[in-house]
């Protein structure tokens, strides 16, 4: 497992730049540095791919949607999924959360695609205000 | 934000690459859906297609992997790892929004995906050139 950074309290919510910090292979992109309680969660674009992979190396949580939502996104209705991953994300800001963000998958952005897509647009504005 | 439905992915997905077993002797050795999608990774010899589904994020991640022990994902290897789109822009100028998922469809962009793979990749599919 990656050594984690250690904040400062005066550091708590705050937004940081993050560098170097690599776990199995993805790298974080920034950091909202929550309270010192050892909780810390994984936002990003491209869950299977770079957000839970990340997550899996430094023993962090994701979004986990319920079955119904779930079922429901597979025929095409995001709005229960949409409403569990923003209760999530209050959920880990309200507690304090250490939030490292993995960003866009850096071959998008290499060909200028900077799209987030409606869920992780969501995630990044209610947790870093853009 | 897509209202469609994804639940026909996998069966349109194993149609229209089918061409990597038939044509290629690909094995499909992996096809998983996950929470946010669907994984299918197909191997032969030396080179993998890994191609995933982020259906939350409403994205293709379909990559082309040179060496059967590279790991994979990675973020910094942009030798051996290369997007379909890398592949496809060596041939002709395709917008990246056409090879992927919009608001409206995905089985378009799938197909156009399967059709340029077929029509541009023979020889990085037999390993015989890379991207």
């Amino acid at each position: 497992m990656p050594k984690l950074p250690k904040f400062a309290p005066e550091d708590v919510g705050k937004i940081k730049p993050v560098d170097n910090l690599v776990a199995n292979n993805i790298k974080a992109k920034r950091v909202l540095v929550g309270k010192n309680n050892g909780k810390i969660a994984v936002v990003g674009r491209g869950m299977d791919k770079r957000v839970n992979v990340f997550a899996e190396g430094i023993g962090a949580e994701t979004f986990k949607p319920s079955k119904k939502a779930l079922g429901l996104y597979d025929k095409g209705d995001k709005s229960l999924l949409m409403k569990e991953n923003k209760k999530w994300i209050k959920r880990i800001k309200r507690k304090g959360y250490t939030v490292y963000d993995v960003g866009l998958d850096p071959k998008f952005t290499a060909k200028s695609d900077f799209s987030k897509g409606d869920f992780y647009e969501m995630e990044t504005k209610e947790l870093f205000g853009d | 934000m897509p209202t469609y439905n994804t639940e026909q992915y996998p069966g349109n997905h194993k149609k229209m690459f089918n061409f990597l077993i038939e044509e290629y002797q690909y094995f499909l050795v992996k096809s998983v859906k996950t929470d946010f999608g669907y994984i299918d990774e197909y191997r032969n010899n030396n080179i993998r297609i890994v191609m995933n589904y982020d259906v939350r994020d409403n994205i293709f991640y379909f990559d082309i992997i040179n060496g059967y022990n590279t790991t994979y994902p990675n973020d910094s290897d942009n030798e051996n790892i290369k997007m379909f789109h890398d592949l496809f822009s060596k041939h002709e100028t395709v917008a990246l929004q056409r090879v992927m998922p919009d608001e409206k469809q995905y089985v378009q962009s799938l197909y156009l995906n399967a059709v340029l793979l077929r029509k541009y990749g023979d020889k990085v599919l037999r390993g015989e050139e890379w991207v």
